[in-house]
């Protein structure tokens, strides 16, 4: 064989390689990338990846979704869950530099999310974001999830909080869905009147920021931004107003004693409660632990402003993130991109309550109710919740000091001084 | 030259012991000290801070609260957990069904605290035995008792001895069995009454179980964490935290492991001090006796 003919034949064989390699690679990673690039195609690939999280405990309920997630991405999610929150952060602590680290986790937005962002524990979602937009995710939600102009995570579960309330006792007591903030204060006078308490409260030690939030939002949003973000101090006139129209609220009988959260759900159910104020999930605990019919015995809506102006729907926002150093981050990114698909966000619907997705269909009246309010900017206001929107350190104090006025009736001021003095710290 | 016979064979027997006890922990003690000179998330770089974490934490309510709680918890639990089953042990041994009563009162110590802890959530909760007191005609105490702050400390003090009398209680019916009749006798021979019995005769010569009782009551109260975390996670607003709670509470919930780590330091000092003492006492009295 002569020269020529050798080389010929060597370059031939180098590119046959170099196609079936290309071949053979069509169903991996680099294909999701360019999917990634591409838009809204479908992510089909294989492989296995590990799912850490602490939100899913019933295993039915995580092969359900496991099932879900491999018929639109083709990849293997293999779910891990913790119980315990602390014992999750550790194990993330103590892996998340490994290969061997889980390619998909969940994890807090706010502060938390930050901290592993910045230290380059987590990849770089910014480019896959149209690729959940395009399949129905919120672009407003992105802004939770962005640290440092580069989104670092995408939506496990959207959690809007609402006041649920037991329709038949607010037939019983003659009370309407109010419009407004003194129609609301009007309906927990009429409802404590007919020998039932108004509002419910869960006994969890961080639950305390739900209804300031919530009240200072109805007074106004904006001093609501202004605390988060330090530009307003707590000792402000205006929280202080919200914080004795609080006061009377518990004075006037409307909160009843904080409970263990199982007992306030069966409080609710037989009607000895009216309204608690819960994240969009509980309606399917509520329909699934008591068989209350949503729309029928169940219903939700929005505190009313104190002033005229759009209501406030808090959202939670518990972002899943892609490992850096996993040695499955391909496989995690391409499972992720099928996420937002609609056989797997049904199951998230049907299962938890939870709708990530505005294009998917929801049967549960309630939820979708809610889903319809948060749709409508006419009348309502997405904000992050309290508890991502305000740095650890300040929170944490937020938190008990809330507590405090709450389960011990501690002076407003006192309250607010012990808060502001953290704050201080932390905005300097 | 006289040739010194150095048993290395006995040396190597201890070997094992003494590489996991420096490996896992003196290596976790030095490591813990490092680290409450240091503020550490987890995640970032550590750094060194001196002695911040240690005048943070005294400057903290929260840790005064901890603090206090630990010796509420301690000071009750040493009264309860040996005086009640010293009496209960006394009872049983003079009743006439000693198996019966002795596994009845073992049963919950059988239960770890965490399940132990569960139970009482279910229990103390507003449809549990609050119920009970509501069809007494106490309303004001159908509540949740678990979330009413300060009050809990003292119900979950109660809900550990119902865990803890059974071992001491099994305890102190052994050390009561091994006294010898003799002395006994002797005393009532002499004309010795009921009371003067126990305070002359028997608890002096149970002193040596007592001692143990005591000691093991004294670091197990020290170091309570299961049963508060399963029962009130610390709260409502950290009021029932103790020392050990605090702990976990800083390192793992808020990310702060130089300040975790300073209370572990804090928390291994008072014990080392309260145990100092009690040994002392102890091996002083076993010089005297020897």
């Amino acid at each position: 064989m002569s020269g020529k003919k050798t080389l010929s034949l060597i370059l031939a064989v180098f590119l046959m390689t170099g196609i079936l390699a290309a071949c053979g690679g069509g169903n991996t990673a680099g294909n999701a990338e360019n999917s990634a690039k591409t838009g809204n195609t479908p992510a089909q690939t294989s492989g296995k990846v590990e799912f850490w999280l602490d939100k899913l405990g019933d295993a039915e309920k995580a092969a359900r979704l496991s099932e879900a997630w491999k018929k639109d991405s083709g990849i293997d999610v293999v779910f891990t869950n913790y119980p315990d929150v602390a014992a999750y952060q550790t194990s993330i602590q103590q892996t998340i530099d490994d290969p061997g680290a889980p390619g998909l986790f969940t994890w807090w937005s706010g502060p938390q999310l930050e901290t592993l962002a910045k230290n380059g524990k987590l990849a770089d979602l910014s480019a896959e974001w149209d690729n959940y937009i395009a399949d129905g995710v919120s672009a407003d939600v992105k802004e939770a999830f962005t640290v440092d102009g580069k989104v670092y995570a995408a939506p496990y579960s959207l959690r809007y909080t609402s006041l649920l309330y037991n329709v038949k006792v607010f037939e019983a007591a003659g009370v309407a869905v109010p419009t407004t903030f003194d129609e609301f204060l009007d309906a927990c006078e009429k409802i404590k009147a007919s020998g039932v308490t108004p509002i419910g409260l869960k006994n969890d030690s961080w639950a305390s920021f739900i209804w300031f939030q919530q009240l200072i939002a109805a007074y106004d949003p904006q001093l609501y931004s202004d605390l988060c973000d330090g530009t307003k101090p707590y000792t402000d006139d205006a929280v202080k107003k919200v914080m004795a129209i609080w006061r009377e609220m518990f004075d006037k009988g409307y909160f009843g004693e904080p409970i263990v959260y199982s007992d306030l759900h069966k409080e609710f159910a037989t009607g000895v409660v009216a309204m608690m104020l819960e994240d969009s999930p509980t309606v399917t605990d509520l329909q699934s632990d008591y068989g209350m019919e949503p729309g029928t015995d169940i219903d939700a809506f929005v505190l009313p402003s104190m002033n005229g102006g759009k209501g406030t729907i808090f959202f939670e926002a518990s972002p899943i993130v892609v490992t850096e150093a996993s040695a499955s981050k391909e496989q995690a990114l391409a499972a992720l991109r099928s996420f937002y698909k609609p056989a797997t966000q049904t199951v998230m619907v049907n299962d938890h309550g939870i709708a990530n997705i505005s294009t998917i269909s929801v049967d549960n009246q309630t939820i979708r109710h809610i889903l319809d309010m948060t749709g409508d900017s006419a009348h309502y206001q997405l904000m992050l919740r309290f508890y991502e929107n305000t740095p650890e350190d300040l929170r944490n104090t937020a938190l008990d000091e809330l507590s405090r006025f709450m389960y011990s009736g501690a002076d407003i001021d006192d309250v607010l001084n012990a808060i502001q003095a953290k704050a201080d710290k932390v905005f300097g | 030259m006289k040739k010194i016979n150095f048993a290395w064979t006995n040396y190597l027997y201890l070997l094992p012991a003494v590489l996991l006890v420096a490996v896992f922990f003196v290596t976790s003690i030095v490591y813990t000290i490092r680290l409450s000179f240091y503020e550490y998330d987890g995640f970032s770089t550590m750094r060194f801070v001196g002695l911040e974490n240690y005048l943070y934490l005294f400057r903290d309510a929260n840790f005064k609260i901890s603090l206090m709680n630990t010796v509420i918890w301690v000071v009750f639990s040493l009264l309860f957990t040996l005086a009640l089953p010293l009496l209960l042990a006394i009872l049983i041994t003079n009743s006439s069904w000693v198996g019966g009563f002795k596994n009845i009162f073992y049963y919950p110590t059988a239960l770890s605290s965490t399940i132990g802890g569960i139970i009482m959530v279910a229990i103390l909760s507003k449809y549990g035995i609050p119920q009970l007191f509501g069809l007494l005609g106490f309303e004001s105490l159908v509540r949740d008792w678990l979330a009413i702050p300060y009050v809990n400390t003292f119900i979950m003090i109660l809900m550990g001895t119902w865990q803890g009398v059974g071992l001491n209680t099994i305890l102190f019916i052994t050390g009561l069995a091994t006294i010898p009749d003799s002395p006994i006798e002797a005393a009532k021979i002499e004309g010795a009454r009921t009371i003067q019995l126990y305070n002359k005769v028997i608890l002096p010569l149970l002193k040596p179980t007592t001692v143990v009782v005591l000691l093991m009551s004294l670091v197990n109260s020290f170091k309570v964490f299961d049963s508060i975390w399963v029962m009130t996670k610390g709260g409502p607003y950290r009021t029932s935290e103790t020392l050990a709670l605090t702990m976990y509470q800083e390192s793992f919930i808020h990310g702060k492991f130089g300040v975790g780590a300073a209370v572990a330091v804090v928390l291994t000092v008072i014990i080392l001090i309260v145990s100092y003492f009690n040994i002392r006492n102890t091996f002083g009295d076993t010089d005297q006796t020897a």
